[in-house]
């Protein structure tokens, strides 16, 4: 009997034992790397998001907007943007979620044929396209061929556009995860497919589906070039999103970071500061949901 | 809610008798939403091709070789050589960079660390993804770059004979080059990459690590047969995601990137461009051929991710997808 | 939970920003109608400061009146007012034939014309600690900006220069990666005033031989100030806030030419307006004689339809021409805190009369 096994069972160590010693320490310390590695940028972009931003947050800046304000002056707020935002993500997740997760169902369930396999393909395609084309569509289409204009709907829908291969992609892995042992048990039980599906599937799966669904928030919350062309931006409040040109922070960012005038930049800083805290506000409400759907289960 | 009697048929994983009115409920919803979205993307390629076409009855050069871009200029000359190749090599590159960190920090936090720490280590990785790219863009422009700039001027300096990293002129300082794009490019994706890797691994039948750890195996041991080849359709996923993400990102390398319409394998001077970036920049200001040359640009974006995926989805389909069953 | 939230914050924020940043007075008084209207905006961000500000502080007078002016850019401006999804677009360029033939069919068949509404120039700016007053010629700078002139202590800038100690470092020359109405004037300029010496021609995007691209005038006035003997061509306001110097240009009077508020407006004095009727294209003079006109300026234009289709509503076109007469009027005292010009009175006074022959069905 020889090997690592064998090996590993004698009193002294051989050169073997002693390299898979060296290899697992060094495959730990490369972790470990990995992970400071991951951390560093985040507390360097965040830190600098801070410094540049913090001492120009205030209650006032958060509860009004940029109306009588320009753009070289000091104060102003940023209320129509969080709005804008705030009701933009919300629509579009809405759409996207549930359209993405039953699509996604529908490759994982019912999976073979030409018409899963298209949807697949052009969701992989998708995934890569450049946000201002999704913009372009919806601009198109609603703005320009419903005549209905600028509003905070048809940027949600652009939105929505990039969030679903996202969705589908990652949904699709996370359902694909879940073992068919635990489906079969599920038939033998005579459960119809749907109810496993509802009993099973999804519970099981709903940690990596709620990373999916957060995945797809992050991806637009910070979207700027579709939003231009459909809820265009606006300097007063507009809280009614079907009707109107809508601001978003993300717009807000872009256009004010991008000013001559050193209290533009502030206020850009000061909003970029409030988005990264709202979507990891948006995070940590997720997760503590999934936990405790998990819980349940579990 | 009436009883079922168990039967044979009903243990099938395909339902060949008795559809119950459930079930197929489900099957049409879930049709239908697939079919909408197709319909949806293929209505969006459609409206692509055709607002492109103008693009290529226009220009008096070859699309796929001439590196300038003057659509709107008579005769309009313009071509995708030098923003398809810089898209490809930012994104190569960043994935390269992002691709062993991620899967890293995934392993980290399921295998090695603590468990009340595992989560919270989770919420760290994915607070970057919250991070809007304009701020990347900004923050790379102001802050990294002139840092970066000693490091690329080292690597010039001591590894200038390999031509990756030569610099003919000298590494300007700051140099806004495709080295520093890269590495932004890389941590905006990394959150991505992770958090799916994350989550596969996670998924790991803990029998088969077990199975591995009571035959002796070291972590890395284990690691290495038990996790990572079974994890490779959901690392496969990530991947492309991550790599959507890096080929379609406009503002940042747009803020960061010091352009120009080259072709060539320097990594650390100033100079190139990306598809995603160039549309971001020219089309605010663009005429009618401009933006017909923008699309049509967008949609060799596609083809890249189409030709990445597809390469990808046929090395994959040769190994089971999953353990259980194959599908 | 997250509709709960959503709910919430939509209660508990203000438009009312007076004692906030808001102008409280207004600088001057408006005439004409001031009901309720909603106005979009969209195009040329060179000219978006100065509408940001008439916008807010128009609110003083009409406070009904919402104006939304969003820089997308002169070219997506002008096809969106073309599409009818914007109410006036802002150019710093005239309209190609086929962009206007689009507009005037957005118009229902009435011409879309011109009208200038404010002024600037561009500066060169540049970075050299010690060297405080630049002077160019055309054609130093058509050879800079072309890569014939590389080094700062090149014979032919010190020939201008006598006084000045020009270091032995290269020039780092930074362009417009974007398209962008900036370039556009400073290759009108240097087509006009360099003549042969420049070869690139005239657009919003050229084929720059040299130099790196960086976006916005942001992002080229950052790359100056971060790289010592870089320069590049920027708009006043910015060169200010990055801490810039600007070089002195000379114009075709023979005088170096600092770039000021009342330099750019001398210069557009010799504009001339051509255009049908109230269509008001200048043409710009970029080779001024005077003795303090800074050669490279420029107008930029508010796009309208001299005449709405009925679709459009009287009230919007009221409260349009209030907003513009307010812009091209009281509204041309705050350009030059701004880093822009007043526009000659003479063409605002042509302006105002366009502005009150807008009409609609």
């Amino acid at each position: 009997m020889t090997g690592p096994v064998a090996s590993g069972l004698r009193a002294a160590p051989g050169w073997r034992e002693t390299r898979r010693r060296v290899t697992d320490r060094a495959f730990r310390a490369a972790l470990l790397l990995a992970f400071l590695a991951a951390v560093a940028p985040l507390l360097l972009v965040l830190g600098y998001t801070v410094y540049r931003g913090a001492s120009h947050l205030s209650a006032a800046f958060l509860t009004h907007s940029m109306a009588g304000v320009p753009p070289s002056s000091a104060g102003g707020g940023i209320y129509h943007a969080i709005v804008g935002t705030v009701e933009m993500v919300l629509l579009s997740s809405l759409i996207s979620v549930p359209v993405g997760l039953l699509a996604a169902l529908y490759l994982t369930e019912f999976g073979r044929g030409w018409l899963p396999r298209s949807i697949r393909f052009f969701v992989d395609v998708m995934t890569g396209i450049p946000s201002i084309v999704a913009g372009l569509f919806v601009y198109a289409f609603l703005v320009l061929g419903l005549h209905r204009g600028y509003s905070g709907f048809a940027g949600a829908l652009a939105l929505a556009v990039l969030q679903l291969p996202v969705v589908i992609r990652a949904s699709e892995d996370m359902l694909n995860l879940v073992p068919d042992a635990l489906r079969e048990a599920s038939y033998a039980l005579g459960i119809p497919q749907w109810r496993t599906v509802l009993s099973v599937v999804l519970p099981t799966s709903a940690a990596g589906l709620t990373t999916g669904v957060m995945l797809a928030v992050a991806r637009v919350t910070g979207e700027t070039a579709p939003l231009l062309l459909t809820s265009f931006d606006n300097t007063f409040i507009n809280n009614n999103p079907f009707s109107g040109p809508q601001s978003a922070l993300s717009v807000f960012i872009y256009n004010s970071a991008q000013q001559a005038y050193a209290p533009a930049v502030d206020r850009a800083w000061a909003a970029a500061l409030t988005l990264i805290v709202l979507v990891i506000a948006l995070y940590a409400g997720a997760r503590i949901l999934a936990r405790r759907s998990a819980l349940r289960q579990r | 809610m009436t009883a079922e009697p168990i039967s044979p048929t009903s243990g099938a994983l395909r339902h060949r008798g008795g559809w119950w009115s459930g079930d197929r409920a489900f099957r049409t919803t879930t049709l239908a939403c697939g079919g909408l979205v197709l319909a949806v993307l293929a209505a969006i390629a459609l409206f692509l091709v055709v607002q492109a076409l103008p693009a290529f009855r226009a220009d008096s050069t070859s699309f796929w070789t001439t590196r300038t871009w003057q659509p709107d200029a008579t005769p309009a000359v313009f071509g995708i050589a030098a923003v398809a190749f810089g898209s490809l090599l930012s994104s190569a590159i960043a994935l390269l960079l992002a691709f062993p960190v991620a899967v890293g920090v995934a392993l980290f936090i399921t295998e090695m660390a603590p468990r009340r720490v595992a989560n919270l280590l989770g919420y760290l990785t994915d607070a970057l993804a919250a991070v809007p790219s304009v701020v990347f863009g900004l923050w790379g422009l102001y802050w990294l770059v002139p840092r970066l700039t000693p490091l690329q001027q080292w690597l010039a300096d001591h590894l200038g004979f390999i031509p990756l990293f030569s610099a003919p002129q000298g590494v300007p300082s700051p140099s806004r080059s495709i080295f520093a794009v890269s590495i932004v490019l890389a941590i905006m994706i990394l959150p991505i990459i992770a958090a799916m890797s994350r989550e596969t691994i996670r998924q790991v039948d803990p029998q088969i690590k077990e199975a591995a750890l009571g035959l002796g195996a070291t972590r890395w041991e284990v690691v290495r047969t038990a996790v990572l080849p079974v994890s490779r359709a959901g690392l496969f996923g990530a991947v492309i995601l991550g790599l959507g993400r890096a080929l379609g990102e406009t503002i940042a390398v747009a803020l960061v990137l010091g352009i120009s319409f080259d072709v060539n394998a320097h990594l650390l001077v100033p100079g190139k461009n990306t598809i995603a970036a160039n549309i971001a920049t020219q089309f605010g200001e663009a005429g009618s051929t401009g933006r017909a040359a923008l699309i049509a640009s967008g949609l060799v974006l596609f083809a890249m991710t189409m030709v990445v995926s597809l390469l990808a989805r046929w090395m994959l389909g040769r190994e089971a997808r999953r353990r259980g069953a194959s599908r | 939970m997250a509709l709960a939230g959503a709910v919430a914050v939509t209660a508990c924020g203000s438009n009312n920003n007076t004692g906030n940043g808001g102008t409280v007075a207004a600088t001057g008084s408006a005439s004409g109608s001031c009901s309720a209207a909603q106005l979009t905006g969209g195009g040329s961000s060179f000219q978006a400061p100065m509408e940001q500000a008439w916008s807010a502080s128009f609110l003083s007078n009409c406070p009904q009146v919402h104006v939304n002016y969003n820089s997308v850019g002169s070219g997506a401006g002008i096809q969106q007012f073309g599409q009818g999804t914007v109410d006036f677009a802002g150019s710093d360029v005239t309209m190609k034939p086929d962009e206007q033939r689009t507009a005037d069919n957005r118009c229902g068949g009435a011409p879309a014309i011109h009208l200038p509404v404010t002024a600037g120039g561009v500066a060169v700016a540049y970075n050299l600690p010690d060297v405080k007053n630049l002077r160019l010629t055309a054609a130093t700078v058509a050879g800079i900006f072309q890569g014939t002139i590389t080094r700062w202590n090149d014979p032919v800038l010190a020939a201008d220069n006598p006084g000045a100690t020009l270091p032995n470092i290269p020039i780092v020359v930074f362009h417009r990666s974007d398209g962008s109405g900036t370039t556009a004037v400073f290759s009108a300029y240097l087509k006009a005033a360099a003549a042969s010496s420049w070869k690139l021609g005239s657009d919003k995007t050229l084929n720059w031989p040299v130099g790196q691209g960086a976006k916005g005038n942001e992002g080229v006035s950052a790359g100056v100030n971060q790289t010592k003997g870089g320069i590049t061509y920027t708009e006043q306001a910015f060169a200010e806030q990055h801490k810039l110097t600007t070089a002195l240009i000379k114009n075709a009077g023979g005088s170096f030419v600092p770039l000021t508020s009342a330099n750019v407006s001398r210069a557009l004095e010799t504009a001339q307006l051509s255009g049908t009727g109230n269509d008001l294209k200048a043409t710009i003079d970029y080779k001024p004689a005077a003795a303090d006109a800074y050669p490279i300026s420029t107008v930029s234009y508010v796009i309208v339809c001299s005449h709405y289709p009925s679709s459009f509503g009287a009230d919007k076109v009221a409260a349009l021409k209030s907003y513009l007469d307010y812009a091209v009027g009281a509204g041309q005292q705050t350009a030059a805190q701004l880093g822009f010009a007043p526009l000659p009175p003479a063409m605002a006074t042509k302006d105002r009369a366009a502005i009150a022959a807008v009409n609609a069905s």
